[in-house]
């Protein structure tokens, strides 16, 4: 068995998709509907490097290149009432995003194999989150907090379920916000459930809805991507001390010795040296003390808002991210 | 239960059921909220079910999606120490924490969390802190529901049964190392004890390699410190190679010493100002991943841009 297919055997064991098969190839290859441009491991792992690196180019073109395989998973959710295909486009770039950020090489597995599934958890994510029967504000949520309380209560003090009226008095709430507030926790309508029309039925609530698939999904997803610069350790230098060491080894141009860096800033080879060390030393506590370097240009603004307070801001910012 | 007001108090939930998790941690983040800070990092869906029952009590937790924070156990470690470090100096007495690892494809990946679990009692000792983990029975292994047991002092669980003891952190990351170093095939570099001259031939390799530019310094910074660490303790490096593996760059480092003996080597943030010594905590937060392997003798350190 050669490494790929024993690589395709323990991610098949471990949960991944049955739809990866062997064809013939030395990789597992997405068949089906899932991916219409596959590319090479070796492309792959370019890429994903590079766009670890923050190259927005490279994640430009590994998001192009998966996105058909993404919208291949977001097809099974297409049938998920409340969520936009959009949206599960935006939510299966998070985390093909995350992915680049978790891959480890040493597992020695193809990346898209790995890559859908952290995928596929971006989207239940949001449909878990999403395919609620509304999305309450948070003023009620808090009153649906008040009248879940005041029902539980009224359940241990009466041994009995409370009308609308009892609750809403328990609860020091309208009569009608709490008939909305409960409306709001009905299950959602299935999509296959039949409209009927003066017993006459109108087909399905699926059928009602505009497809909303169209290759803009694509654009738009795109278009969002980020536009951050990445943070490197080097942001922790001030220019000369970035541009002796970018010059001694050769980050960009051919390296140049401690003498010729010297003579070029009207520097003794020695002071370059301990310009140098000091320079180091300044990418040592920064590697130690700092937050990652935002090593993958990821939109914010696709992963939806959190209340909090500034400390979560802190503890982002404290983070990857 | 308060937090104990000298350190960490590492506690873990493991849950039958939502109504379970939310009955649970729900009174957690209220008490934290009169406490001081308080943080929620878990998924989305929890935290939506979490913020129907806190109601106005939701918008003085900070909440941070668990899929974007535990990326690398590592920097998972550094990111809750230097809040906690920061809150701490603001004023705030202790901290209470709610966390989620999220859902991970395959044992292997659960490995490295199991590890960090064990890691965190060691790594925020000194942390008054309040830190409850959750684990739901529905969707995590049986293997890593019984590492909860071993990586937890506190665990409150849903429903009965036999589980492991409580083990040292340092026996739990020696017993999650990953398999033996397998033979890369990589370029030998000329044999040197200058770390100039070896920061100069890794360079070069970096170059040849076409390493993304952003980072070049990230392997030089954390190949410089295994280096120097070989210098310091296992009587100098023997030897160094480097090159591309499937498209990844690795540097190798290999010492002459008595090898691994701490297994949390690198893993602990460091409490000096400015950090000193610390040189493999560096290197692990420079780089995407750092192997540490005994090599009978010797230690064997593998770096992966």
């Amino acid at each position: 068995m050669s490494s790929a297919e024993e690589a395709y055997e323990r991610m098949t064991a471990a949960g991944f998709s049955s739809r990866y098969r062997l064809s013939g190839a030395a990789v597992p290859v997405p068949l089906g509907d899932v991916a219409t441009r596959i590319l090479e491991p070796a492309r792959d792992r370019a890429l994903v490097l590079a766009t670890a690196a923050g190259d927005r180019a490279a994640c430009e073109e590994l998001v192009e290149a998966f996105l058909p395989a993404i919208a291949g998973v977001a097809r099974r959710y297409r049938t998920v009432f409340g969520v936009q295909r959009s949206e599960l486009l935006q939510e299966g770039v998070v985390g093909l995003l995350r992915a680049v950020r978790r891959f480890d090489p040493a597992l020695e597995t193809p990346f898209w194999p790995y890559a859908s599934w952290w995928v596929r958890q971006a989207m239940q994510d949001l449909v878990s989150e999403m395919a609620r029967p509304i999305v309450l504000s948070d003023r009620a949520h808090r009153a649906l907090a008040r009248v879940r309380e005041s029902r539980r209560a009224y359940i241990q003090e009466h041994g009995r379920e409370p009308s609308i009226a009892e609750l809403a008095d328990a609860s020091e709430l309208g009569r009608e916000q709490v008939e909305s507030i409960l409306a709001a926790e009905h299950p959602p309508r299935m999509l296959g459930e039949p409209i009927e029309v003066d017993d006459w039925t109108a087909g399905t609530l699926e059928e009602q809805i505009a497809d909303p698939v169209s290759e803009d999904d694509y654009e738009r997803v795109l278009a969002r991507l980020a536009t951050e610069q990445v943070d490197a350790l080097t942001d922790a230098l001030d220019d000369r001390e970035r541009s002796i060491l970018y010059e001694h080894y050769g980050v960009g141009g051919s390296p140049q010795t401690l003498r010729e860096i010297g003579g070029r800033l009207g520097l003794s080879a020695e002071r370059v040296r301990q310009i140098e060390e000091q320079a180091l030393d300044k990418l040592r506590v920064a590697a130690s003390s700092s937050p990652p370097p935002r090593d993958v240009p990821l939109d914010r603004s696709t992963v939806r808002p959190s209340a909090g307070t500034d400390v979560s801001s802190r503890l982002a910012e404290r983070h990857a991210s | 239960m308060p937090p104990d007001a000298d350190g960490l108090r590492h506690e873990a939930l493991v849950y039958d059921s939502d109504e379970q998790l939310v009955e649970r941690v729900a009174p957690f983040l209220r008490e934290g909220l009169e406490e001081g800070p308080t943080i929620a990092v878990l998924t989305r869906r929890h935290w939506s079910l979490l913020r129907e029952a806190l109601g106005g009590d939701a918008d003085g937790v900070a909440f941070t999606d668990c899929a974007d924070f535990y990326i690398r156990p590592v920097d998972a470690v550094a990111a809750y120490d230097a809040t906690m470090k920061d809150l701490l100096a603001s004023g705030a007495t202790s901290t209470r924490v709610t966390g989620e690892i999220p859902l991970q494809p395959a044992y292997e990946a659960w490995s490295e969390w199991i590890s960090y679990e064990a890691i965190l009692n060691r790594a925020l000792a000194d942390r008054p802190a309040h830190v409850l983990c959750v684990y739901g029975t529905e969707n995590v292994s049986d293997d890593v529901i019984d590492a909860v047991w071993q990586t937890h002092p506190h665990v409150e669980a849903s429903s009965a049964g036999s589980h492991p003891d409580y083990r040292d952190p340092r026996d739990v990351v020696a017993s999650q190392a990953g398999k033996p170093a397998s033979t890369l095939d990589l370029r030998t570099l000329a044999p040197t004890d200058d770390p100039l001259e070896f920061r100069e031939l890794l360079a070069a390799e970096l170059t040849a390699a076409r390493a993304p530019r952003a980072k070049v310094m990230d392997m030089l910074v954390a190949a410089s410190e295994v280096f120097e660490n070989a210098r310091l303790h296992g009587g100098g490096a023997s030897r160094v190679r480097a090159g591309l593996v499937d498209g990844w760059f690795v540097c190798e480092i290999e010492d002459r010493g008595p090898g691994l003996d701490d297994p949390l080597a690198g893993y602990l943030p460091p409490r000096s100002e400015p950090p000193r010594g610390e040189g493999l905590w560096v290197a692990r937060r420079a780089v995407r991943r750092l192997e540490l392997f005994d090599k009978a003798p010797g230690l064997l350190a593998r770096l992966w841009l």
